[in-house]
């Protein structure tokens, strides 16, 4: 009886402490196989990206960590992109990520990279197939510049390495090589590899990897003006799902999914998009903006205004982009029904780590979109 | 005494359209003077986007390296043996692997020379070590190579590195070995490799301390200027910028600079002063400055966080201490040429505060939530792009001798200092442009300004790439025609298509914009100002299409000078006709040329104004001069609102396509019609059906037929300042409806016979005054077969006599008519309320001066 009871206190500590420690990780494996050459299903767990070229979560991002006990972190290690300043068209880590705190003790690190469709085309060179040196080449220095990051920073506990890149029909042959190299020497390593999957990418062959996150956010088209929520707008998901040829369930990889707790404000002259986005903008200031009375999230710019190394100048427009939790519900339910019909375990990421977009949501909305 | 009540309210309206028309001092559009940049002291296409000119006299990175390595070799001999070759310094010191050279090191402390190979042994470099033994000379080379492998691996993107790395330790090691040598031979080669591992390791104190103890002890040549570089570079790091820039001008070391001047957000126009004013890079950055108070453009925008009035002060006094310090005569010249700028845009900026006050207060007292037209119009001039103030006041624009004899002074004394012509062009013009700007506007002035004018086309000649050189020049850089100008873009490739002369023709735009064409209107002389904007606009594009037949000068609705015309009196239009083919003088003569004189774009613009002066006898006048071949290429031709029907009495949107060329004329003809039939009819409802239509016409005309009478408006609504010049169109437009539809109802009262009555209100769609009062006539009755709610017409005193159902309740026609009766009511509504808004306005405002006073 004291044993029994000791056991269930033993549990209870287990699962109520705020740190996810690695026996916990153990418990949640990803993979139900040790095999490495066959996608499994996946497991759940939570998780979210942390997108910042600084590694320092404050306070409150620390005990979002631990309140809504997250169990792996996906980092941004840095960008592979062109060198710009070089008389060569190479390609480079660029906003590589700097550790300022150590990284949560026991909590699974994925290492992130994002490559820029530029750099891609590089990789590619002249011809996209395996022998191509420069993909193998830069397959490898990709990983070992990640590994010298981790072991800088002392980030031990890592399973798995994602590739984020918006790829298209041009760079889907050099992508797909470059993937097969990775997922090899990472295989080879006892580590997998994960890809961001955009909605449009859905409709074409998926790359070799050992799964997806499916983003459900940047949907819409961010420089039309008319786009009244280019993060995350039902309207622009329905056409992807519940369909008869469901693609969840035919799609090659497993999927988790990423939803979008961000928000940002694009920028407009004249109805012509800027190549501005700003974050955390006051759009209060009544002397700068004035709310558009037809449309509730755009706003015209009153008085010249410095923001960062954006000018805003009057007339400007900024189209005010988040998606409330209501939004969010909904294209859930409209996700998550196919990933049901089709049987399919998955994970439910947030983007990003970020108090200010994160405080919008009340903890029972963030624990309602991890929860399914 | 009905036609003296008529004739009451034509003359009350026509005296409401004239009272907006322009006085000589009253608001007109400011001429849009970006990218027009008239300081300029040397020969430069863009040095704005450039941070120096390629051509520059200074060494580049690459040269500078190639000269750092031929002295480094001369002084290898000189400190080795000058029996070496240069060839062999150069394989050894920069070929040879760092793995070799250690190698020579090991065999040579090791006694075993002859194992060095063969190919290196025959190098008279190493023999020479060999033989007399140099350890301190080859631990040297190790160090160096050593050192130069690691930082070449520190600097690959590829490696991630971190202080904690080996690399960093042994970079480290080998600054504490080359420290620790103390001999006077080779002691500035060892000096340099401590330098350069310090500074790769980032220990800028450490490394500044170490040289301030050895500093003394290094001779001056290439090395101890390889090192000043370094130091620099950690002075640079370590907050003291200043002190780091000295060294780089010394060694012309550009790049370091522009690094410092990015990294500190240091001003290089300051710094050159300060510290380089002697500098052959001076002049570029000289210019850039002088470009930053010229291009004020959308694209240049960022080109105001410099010019605050505090920081241009402070350029005023550096450029001064910079003119005093120069000692070469063209630098101390182009010092003081920028003085003058900056003295002149200080005063500029000192107007364009004083009147953003005034703006400012006018904002102040504004109630946004009930004008927030004019709250925006003010904020639009509040943040204008203009370099001066909103021309919209000209006197605002007009400074005194007073306040520009400063900079005028400073161009005197860069006219002193150098001699050349070409410069001097360039000081006279802007002598032009100050004078222009201050000069009192009288006959003199004109004179003066001819004289001036011609000065600058001459220049505009002299520059203008002439036609068989452009052909030449074409043909060896395989250019067409159309590579150089777009149909549609008019040109694309600058060069080619204007040289130099584009410079020397914007200057005379902005002179002729900025500061005659406010002076003549200010002194009422419109037609003059007129004049000067149209040869501002457009002289070149005539000499070019000359030149170029692909260039067609078509008629613009867009830019300044049709904005200038447009805010004019049909009258001053007229004039402006007349002086273009009658010129009086030669200034008329000498404007007329480089204008563009179209007849019929001028012609059918007066015969428009006269239409929105309702004089449609002049209208006719000039409307039917215009030939109608012409009359298809104004700006609204194309447009569906130039077919619609000025005479219908609720929605002119009874025609659809593309626009009538005789439109205007044919609205003319039938008002003038009308106005003949109101005099000579004596049966008092057909008087009263006439003035209607006429009243009618009147009032369409500026509003769903407003192509009749302006040539801006938007699809949505009421113009604003994207869409159209009219900026005032709300406040001024609105009253001036809301006081036709006014007194076009008063004329219902003066029907004699109620059937006519009825059928006219009917027509005008006023129901319910049907219902209430005509509802015995013919008209009545229709309406109670054909319209579903006539019931809703009939005043509540009255239903019960008239209940009953309609007998026809299921034709629609009525209904429609209904609503469209409804959404005009909705809309007069809404234009009434803005009338009393601006009343309410004005009311509020004259009791706050009241009040003060």
């Amino acid at each position: 009886m004291f044993y029994r009871n000791l056991l269930i206190l033993l549990l209870l500590l287990l699962f109520s402490t705020c740190q996810p420690d690695s026996s916990r990780i153990g418990w949640n494996r990803r993979f139900q196989s040790e095999s490495t050459d066959t996608p499994m299903q996946t497991e759940s767990h939570r998780a979210i990206y942390h997108w910042k070229t600084t590694y320092n979560p404050n306070e409150q991002e620390r005990h979002f960590l631990c309140k809504h006990r997250i169990e792996k972190l996906y980092i941004r290690y840095f960008d592979l992109s062109i060198d710009r300043e070089g008389s060569s068209r190479q390609v480079i880590p660029s906003a590589v990520t700097t550790f300022c705190q150590p990284v949560p003790e026991g909590m699974e690190i994925v290492p992130t990279v994002y490559v820029t469709l530029d750099a891609l085309k590089v990789i590619a060179g002249n011809s996209g197939n395996n022998h191509n040196p420069n993909i193998r080449t830069y397959a490898q220095k990709t990983l070992s510049y990640i590994d010298a990051m981790s072991a800088a920073n002392n980030i031990s506990n890592i399973r798995e390495i994602q590739i984020d890149c918006d790829w298209t029909n041009s760079t889907e042959k050099a992508f797909h090589n470059f993937c097969s190299i990775l997922k090899k020497s990472l295989h080879d390593s006892g580590r997998r590899l994960s890809l961001t999957i955009r909605l449009h990418q859905l409709r074409k062959t998926a790359p070799p990897a050992d799964y997806g996150v499916l983003m459900l956010y940047n949907t819409g088209g961010i420089r039309n003006y008319n786009t009244d929520n280019s993060i995350l707008d039902p309207k622009d998901i329905r056409g992807y799902f519940n369909q008869t040829n469901n693609r969840i369930a035919n799609y090659a990889l497993p999927l988790d999914i990423a939803y979008p707790t961000f928000e940002w404000c694009v920028l407009f002259n004249k109805e012509q998009y800027c190549e501005g986005i700003l974050y955390n903008i006051d759009l209060r200031d009544k002397a700068h903006f004035r709310r558009n009375n037809s449309r509730n999230n755009l706003y015209k710019v009153l008085q010249s205004y410095t923001y960062g190394a954006t000018e805003l100048f009057p007339g400007d427009e900024l189209r005010h982009e988040f998606v409330a939790y209501e939004t969010l519900s909904t294209c859930k339910q409209l996700a998550e029904q196919d990933f049901l019909k089709a049987k399919r375990n998955y994970s439910v990421i947030l983007y990003h780590l970020d108090h200010t977009n994160l405080s919008k949501y009340t903890p029972y909305e963030i624990e309602a979109l991890y929860s399914h | 005494m009905k036609l003296k009540h008529f004739t009451a309210i034509s003359i009350f309206l026509l005296l409401f359209s004239q009272h907006r028309q322009v006085s000589a001092c009253g608001p007109f559009p400011s001429p849009s003077l970006y990218t027009i940049n008239i300081y300029r002291i040397i020969d430069t296409e863009d040095t704005e986007t450039q941070w120096i000119s390629p051509d520059a006299p200074l060494p580049s990175a690459e040269v500078r390296l190639v000269m750092e390595k031929t002295k480094n070799i001369l002084l290898w001999k000189k400190q080795i043996s000058k029996k070496i070759s240069d060839k062999d310094i150069q394989k050894v010191v920069y070929n040879c692997s760092s793995e070799q050279i250690e190698n020579i090191y090991a065999l040579l402390t090791q006694g075993k020379e002859e194992d060095i190979p063969k190919d290196l042994k025959q190098n008279s470099f190493i023999r020479h070590l060999m033989t007399t033994r140099d350890v301190k000379a080859i631990k040297l080379l190790v160090l160096a190579k050593k050192s130069e492998e690691i930082r070449s691996a520190l600097n690959d993107t590829w490696n991630y590195h971190t202080r904690q790395d080996q690399a960093y330790a042994e970079l480290d090691s080998i600054a504490k070995e080359a420290m620790a040598y103390r001999e006077n031979y080779l002691l500035d080669r060892y000096a340099l490799q401590a330098v350069r591992a310090l500074f790769a390791t980032e220990q800028y104190e450490r490394c500044i301390e170490y040289w301030l103890q050895i500093e003394k002890r290094i001779p001056s040549n290439v090395i101890r200027d390889m090192i000043t570089g370094y130091i620099a570079g950690c002075y640079a790091h370590t907050g003291e910028a200043t002190r780091a820039m000295k060294v780089f001008f010394q060694n012309g070391d550009l790049e370091s600079i522009q690094f410092i001047l990015e990294k500190e957000k240091l001003d290089a126009f300051t710094v050159f002063a300060d510290q380089a004013p002697d500098s052959p890079y001076a002049p570029f950055i000289i210019q850039r400055q002088l470009n930053r108070f010229g291009f004020v453009d959308y694209v240049f925008k960022e080109a105001y966080k410099y010019i605050s009035a505090n920081a241009t002060d402070d350029k005023l006094q550096h450029a001064l201490k910079a003119a005093k310090a120069a000692r070469k005569p063209d630098n101390k010249a182009y010092w003081f040429y920028a003085a003058a700028a900056i003295s002149a845009e200080l005063q500029f900026q000192d107007t364009k505060q004083k009147h953003s006050e005034v703006l400012n207060k006018q904002i102040d007292e504004l109630d946004f939530n009930t004008d927030y037209e004019s709250g925006q119009e003010l904020y639009n001039k509040l943040y204008s792009s203009e370099d001066l103030p909103d021309l919209s006041d000209p006197n605002s624009a007009i400074l005194t001798q007073k306040q520009l004899q400063q900079a005028m002074d400073y161009l005197t004394e860069a006219e002193k200092h150098y001699n050349n012509p070409v410069f001097l062009d360039y000081t006279h013009l802007l002598r032009i442009f100050f004078e222009a700007m201050t000069r009192t506007y009288d006959s003199s002035y004109e004179q003066w300004l001819e004289k001036e004018i011609l000065w600058i086309e001459k220049k505009v000649d002299e520059n203008i790439i002439p036609y068989k050189s452009r052909k030449q020049l074409q043909l060896k850089n395989n250019i067409t025609d159309y590579d150089i100008i777009d149909p549609f873009f008019q040109y694309k490739n600058h060069t080619f298509f204007f040289g130099q002369a584009d410079f020397w023709n914007k200057a005379a735009r902005k002179i002729l914009l900025k500061a005659a064409v406010p002076k003549a209107m200010a002194v009422g002389k419109t037609t003059r100002a007129l004049q000067y904007s149209n040869y501002a606009e457009n002289t070149t594009l005539i000499y070019q299409s000359l030149n170029f037949p692909l260039i067609s000068i078509k008629p613009n609705y867009n830019n300044n000078t049709f904005k200038l015309a447009d805010h004019l009196t049909a009258d001053q239009l007229a004039a402006y006709i007349d002086i273009l083919m009658h010129p009086n003088d030669p200034l008329d003569s000498l404007l007329n040329a480089g204008s563009y004189r179209e007849i019929n774009y001028w012609r059918e613009m007066t015969g428009t104004h006269y239409l929105r002066e309702m004089r449609y006898a002049a209208a006719i006048r000039y409307l039917t001069e215009v030939d109608f071949r012409f009359q298809y290429s104004i700006n609204l031709i194309n447009s569906e609102c130039m077919n619609r029907d000025p005479f219908a009495a609720t929605n002119c949107h009874t025609s659809r396509g593309a626009g009538r060329h005789d439109y205007k004329l044919d609205f003319a003809t039938r008002m003038r019609k009308l106005q003949d039939l109101m005099f000579k009819t004596e049966d008092p409802d057909s008087l009263c059906e006439i003035r209607l239509k006429f009243t009618t016409g009147m009032f369409n005309s500026f509003h769903e037929c407003w192509a009749l009478t302006h040539y801006y408006k938007t699809s949505g609504g009421w113009l604003n300042e994207d869409n159209g010049p009219y900026t005032n169109w709300t406040l001024y437009l609105s009253p001036l409806i809301k006081n036709i539809e006014k007194n076009r109802h008063k004329e219902f009262e003066l029907f004699k016979d109620p059937e006519r009555k009825a059928a006219a209100l009917l027509k005008y769609g006023h129901r319910k005054e049907i219902m209430e009062h005509y509802s015995h006539t013919t008209a009545a009755e229709f309406l109670r077969e054909h319209c579903d709610e006539w019931k809703d017409y009939v005043p509540s005193h009255l239903r019960s006599k008239n209940s009953g159902k309609s007998p026809n309740s299921g034709i629609r026609i009525a209904a429609t008519s209904t609503i469209t009766t409804i959404v005009l009511r909705r809309f007069r509504r809404s234009m009434a309320k803005k009338f009393e808004d601006v009343k309410n306005i004005e009311k509020r405002n004259a009791e706050k001066v009241n009040g003060r006073k």
